[in-house]
């Protein structure tokens, strides 16, 4: 089973992984389930065990320009530290840390992010032009993914 | 000849790891004494009492809720109860049942997610739960299968694991099917062997071997293990109704923290906690729960704080057991809430959240509409003991390294499980020698 899962809050511009999950979700990608959750913290790891595959969409601030695409192996991730930190603190990087270290990360899996505005003004839908058609390409790339990871050999 | 140089260490983290939300220790010690001490919870202020102000009380258990992702049940306890004595509301023991099974259920995620991803990579040598993970994963595993047991019971019971919905003045807005309350029963069933090897594991942990004075506070109930009910009662003595919090404790600000102190009028800090819970109910534990217990070598009731560790997790085995015995005997209310008419008036309650007592009191208007608040966390009245502890802990921290004497200052703020965005509404610590 491949897992699609859009990350966010719903207030301001973090809500880009809902955003994504909510349109996936008009129209499921066939072989693929689509969640969308607030800031599940340590519960992800429930989200990656047991699947075949997983997408994570999750919006990001890295410094590049707003509506720019990360598309990642998830196991890329895996290259950072995992720091001790607060568990208020327990985001998508220490997440995937802890299930590869309980041997619950799928063998196949991509982060997708989008990059949001270092100051943005409302949400991922109504907020920077160039962040919305981020928006769009992101889940135009899951739907590619999905397709690539059920190829036999995918 | 011996030096006439005071011996001077200072201990500073910036921002302790592992805790609920952001907080930090300065710590000077001069000799062997304490100089300097701040535990600073730097959260902002999040003024919940003050947002409270002009809505409505129904809307009262939905925002605070919202205080705290990992205790939110605790919030709607304790303002349904107090709201609902204010309102002169009686529920339904059916209803009354299934609270405390909301409440088992937001003990045992609580309590797990702090064991194994906060607390135990402390005394297995481990920086995070990462690493606890890549050195015992079975024990891991073991708590995100308690996690996942009390999430189900909090799920089905609010409509949602996280900033549950559905509690109410008056009972719930949905009362579970027989049939959805029983599926719940294997899930506990597992969870109670992982429970029961969880306070094996723990107790078998480097514990600190201190004993202390700590008056030790909670609630004590005649016919139960407290959770939403019964009178506070201390280790030296204090035994009260509920409405006379305010009478008996007392808070200040000091000029260092974002949430205030609190003190046993006339005598100083106090300890909330499933350790204090234990010391002063362990007769109403149960057979099971306390032939465990006993097993662990400790004496209880122990005025070490170091083994809240094992009361923590003997508090799993019981909300497991609890969980169980109220399935078994659950019967679908005739409603799922009982009806009440706001009235204008005062009303308080007491209700053991997770980290020890949680006091919320409501002043309404005759529309039912709240002109005051006022909400007292366990995290806010636990910080004068966590510096009490510490300050305890001096003698044996002057021989330590610098990164020794913050680890192992870092342990015993972690023993208390602060939940430092619900004191605030913390911890980076600053450890200095002199």
């Amino acid at each position: 089973m491949i897992r699609i899962i859009g990350i966010g809050s719903p207030f301001g511009a973090d809500s880009c992984g809902l955003a994504a999950a909510r349109r996936l979700e008009r129209e499921p990608p066939a072989g693929a389930q689509v969640v969308a959750v607030d800031r599940p913290g340590a519960a992800l790891v429930d989200l990656l065990d047991g699947i075949d595959a997983a997408i994570l969409i999750d919006a990001i601030r890295s410094g590049a320009p707003p509506g720019t695409v990360l598309d990642v192996d998830l196991r890329e991730v895996l290259r950072s530290s995992p720091r001790p930190a607060s568990s208020h603190d327990f985001g998508v990087a220490a997440a995937i840390h802890l299930a590869e270290a309980l041997g619950k990360l799928p063998p196949r899996g991509r982060l997708l992010g989008i990059e949001i505005a270092p100051r943005p003004s409302g949400t991922c839908t109504d907020g920077d032009a160039a962040v919305q058609d981020g928006l769009a390409e992101v889940v135009g790339r899951t739907r590619e993914w999905v397709v690539a990871f059920l190829r036999p050999n995918g | 000849m011996p030096s006439t140089r005071t011996r001077r260490k200072v201990v500073d983290v910036a921002a302790l790891p592992r805790v609920e939300g952001g907080g930090s220790l300065h710590l000077v010690v001069e000799g062997d004494r304490v100089t300097d001490l701040r535990l600073v919870l730097f959260e902002p202020p999040r003024f919940f009492d003050a947002l409270l102000r002009g809505r409505h009380a129904r809307e009262a258990p939905d925002v605070t809720a919202r205080i705290c992702g990992i205790c939110p049940v605790a919030y709607q306890m304790s303002a349904v109860h107090a709201l609902e004595r204010l309102f002169g509301v009686s529920i339904d023991p059916a209803v009354r049942a299934l609270r405390r099974l909301y409440y088992c259920g937001e003990w045992i995620e609580s309590h797990a997610l702090h064991i194994f991803m906060l607390a135990a990579p402390d005394y297995l040598g481990c920086d995070s739960a990462v690493t606890l993970a890549r050195k015992d994963r079975p024990a891991v595993e073991r708590g995100f299968r308690l996690r996942r047991a009390g999430n189900a019971i909090v799920s089905l019971l609010g409509g949602r694991s996280v900033h549950p919905v559905s509690a109410c003045i008056g009972g719930f807005t949905r009362a579970p099917r027989a049939a959805e309350v029983v599926a719940l029963r294997a899930e506990l069933e597992r969870a109670r062997d992982d429970a029961v090897a969880a306070v094996r594991w723990v107790a078998g942990f480097d514990l600190l071997d201190r004993k202390l004075d700590i008056e030790f506070v909670a609630l004590r109930h005649p016919n139960e293990y407290p959770m939403n009910d019964g009178r506070m009662v201390s280790s030296k003595g204090l035994d009260c109704p509920q409405g006379r919090f305010a009478e008996v404790f007392e808070e200040h600000q000091v000029p260092y923290s974002n949430a205030l102190h609190a003190t046993v009028k006339g005598r100083g800090a106090y300890f909330l906690g499933p350790l204090a819970r234990i010391n002063l109910n362990f007769d109403a534990l149960g057979p099971t729960v306390t032939g465990v217990a006993r097993e662990t070598g400790i004496r209880w009731p122990s005025s070490n704080p170091s083994v809240s560790i094992v009361a923590r997790t003997l508090e799993i085995l019981y909300a497991i057991e609890e969980a169980l015995r109220i399935i078994d005997d659950y019967e679908e209310p005739a409603a799922p809430a009982a009806s009440w008419t706001p009235r204008a008036g005062v009303g308080s309650a007491v209700t053991e959240a997770p980290r020890g007592s949680l006091y919320h009191l409501y002043e309404t208007d005759e529309h039912g509409v709240i002109r005051r608040a006022h909400i007292v966390p366990p995290t806010a009245q636990n910080q004068a003991q966590i510096e009490a502890d510490l300050r305890a802990l001096a003698p044996s921290i002057l021989p330590l390294s610098r990164a020794s004497a913050a680890a192992l200052c870092e342990t015993v703020v972690r023993n208390y499980d602060p939940c430092i965005s619900c004191a605030t509404h913390f911890l980076d610590l600053e450890v200095v020698r002199r």
